[in-house]
């Protein structure tokens, strides 16, 4: 469970930066 | 040892403690979860280049910085408590506790300090990648300073990792990796580094609703919220999902804490979760007054939580105090026993090594050992001093999770709007942003109070009551030092509040 957590916690991160990224875009605010 | 507890003392003690937490808790989860986005807004600016994006990442760390200086402030304050106000607990677990408190000083404060002197002044002096990195470092040194903290804080909700030395009446670390990791402390470092990513994306929301409400920096707005609301939503649903691991730690490892939440005080199998209700905090345990006013359970979630499993056993306040054969509970009347006896064999023990008399020592020692796990219950007074205060971690845990609920709605309404291209038009969600900073306070301040108020009457669970780890002062020592503190931290709070202000209606660089 403790990994599971830790990378569940990374990938909100990583996730997080790649969807903004993507949505910017989408928007035209990037 | 338990004739001179001074209450007020303690009292007062814990009041400084709790005053001075809940001020840096104040800045802290800020700083953890605000350089996740200022890096994001970084990189975004390295690789567009675009001078919007510089003045976008810029704005944002000053007000970083602003909040860095003082959270730093209290938590310094705060690690000379321990000496001051709560010797004897630095005496009898300093071995344990000093640990990870020492490398988050020296490995990751001294990290996230360093890089912090480079991202906030790196601007033009450095290389845009050199640049770039010292920001993620701070974004990964202050969240490596929360590891440490929470594994200190979580090895006082579950003290694993450890062994007491009855010759030294210490308590020694006998395994590291053990205390590092305590499945309580990665449950509580992902709960609280994702609460503190939510938290900063609310404070980004709320000073962008004020630009767009008033028509200032629309287009630096608007991007800030994109950023914020995506990480905000995605933390919390992780913030969801760790808070129902760390419900299930509570149940295994601190099931009066659990109760004390719920204001459960009749374990029952199918508990169910109280959705709205009102306690009643005149209710002491074993009268027969009714709990609540009124109440809404929603069935077996409780039980879900506690044990992942619908219909389940959780105890209540009750079967913890008084035992519960019938689902081999012992009662705290009973631990208490045992740890005077304990208490006792420890006394007899270093006696009778004194006296150089060994088989006495032999026999008082194996005694000690048969009941040192409830070493702690035997300074209890009381079976009902093993409750914790039931209404205030039943309102806090409430309103933690009602807020925690409303925050994605909140998230997803600012895409929404933002996909559609008319969140500038939509004043009352722009409106209602500007509030969502003291909101996201409020959970967090709660949350603070759920894990430290529910695990009274314990400084370590089950092994040293708050009443034994105290320093030997008089109470009027301890309530001069926390009125010059609360003087000291508002003047703080009002300094970053003003500078803040200040650089707020200043807002960014225009090019």
């Amino acid at each position: 469970m403790n990994t599971f957590l830790l990378l569940s916690w990374l990938a909100v991160i990583v996730v997080s930066y790649r969807l903004s990224v993507l949505l910017l875009k989408k928007i035209e605010l990037l | 040892m338990i004739e001179n507890v001074n209450p007020a003392m303690v009292d007062w003690a814990r009041a400084q403690f709790a005053l001075t937490a809940m001020y840096h808790w104040i800045f802290v989860p800020l700083t953890l979860g605000i350089t996740w986005i200022i890096a994001f807004y970084h990189t975004i600016y390295v690789k567009t280049g675009s001078e919007e994006w510089k003045n976008l990442t810029r704005f944002w760390m000053k007000l970083f910085g602003i909040n860095f200086a003082i959270g730093v402030a209290t938590g310094i304050i705060m690690e000379f408590e321990f000496g001051t106000n709560w010797s004897n607990y630095s005496w009898m677990v300093g071995d344990i506790f000093g640990a990870p408190l020492a490398i988050e000083g020296i490995a990751a404060f001294f990290l996230e300090a360093t890089f912090f002197a480079v991202m906030f002044f790196g601007w033009n002096r450095v290389s845009k990648r050199f640049h770039l990195f010292s920001t993620w470092m701070v974004a990964i040194g202050s969240n490596l300073s929360a590891v440490w903290i929470l594994v200190a804080n979580a090895w006082m909700q579950h003290p694993v990792g450890q062994a007491f030395n009855p010759q030294t009446a210490r308590f020694e670390m006998h395994n590291f990796a053990d205390v590092v990791f305590n499945p309580v402390a990665v449950s509580k470092f992902t709960h609280t580094t994702s609460a503190s990513m939510l938290f900063a994306a609310l404070f980004i929301i709320s000073i962008s609703s004020y630009y767009l409400l008033k028509g200032r920096h629309v287009k630096m707005a608007k991007r800030s919220i994109v950023v914020a609301a995506v990480i905000g939503l995605l933390a919390s649903g992780f913030v969801g999902f760790t808070g129902d691991e760390a419900a299930y730690e509570d149940a295994q490892h601190q099931p009066m804490k659990l109760a004390a939440f719920e204001g459960l005080y009749q374990g029952k199998k199918n508990a169910g979760l109280v959705a709205f209700g009102m306690i009643n905090s005149g209710k002491k345990v074993g009268d027969d007054q009714d709990p609540f006013h009124f109440e809404i359970r929603v069935p077996g979630i409780l039980s879900m939580l506690a044990n992942r499993k619908f219909g389940s056993f959780v105890p209540g306040i009750n079967d913890l105090v008084y035992g519960n054969a019938e689902q081999g509970i012992m009662g705290a009347a009973e631990k208490i026993e045992k740890g005077r006896v304990a208490i006792a064999q420890l006394d007899a023990y270093k006696k009778a090594t004194k006296a150089g008399d060994a088989a006495s020592a032999q026999a008082a020692l194996s005694l000690f050992d048969q009941n040192r796990e409830y070493l702690g219950y035997g300074f209890l007074e009381k079976p009902e001093d093993a409750v914790p205060p039931v209404g205030l971690s039943f309102n806090a845990f409430h309103v933690m999770v009602v807020l925690g609920t409303i925050f994605p709605l909140v998230f997803l309404a600012f895409l929404y709007y933002s996909y559609r291209g008319t969140l500038a038009e939509q004043k009352w969600l722009l409106a209602g942003g500007t509030i969502m900073f003291f909101l996201g306070l409020a959970a967090h301040e709660a949350g603070w109070i759920v894990a430290e108020v529910g695990r009274q009457p314990w400084a370590i669970q089950d092994l040293l009551p708050v009443t034994v780890a105290r320093s030997n002062l008089t109470a009027g020592t301890v309530q001069t030092t926390f009125f010059m503190f609360l003087i000291l931290f508002t003047i703080l709070l009002v300094a970053e509040v003003s500078i803040m202000l200040k650089q707020i209606s200043i807002g960014p660089e225009e090019n």
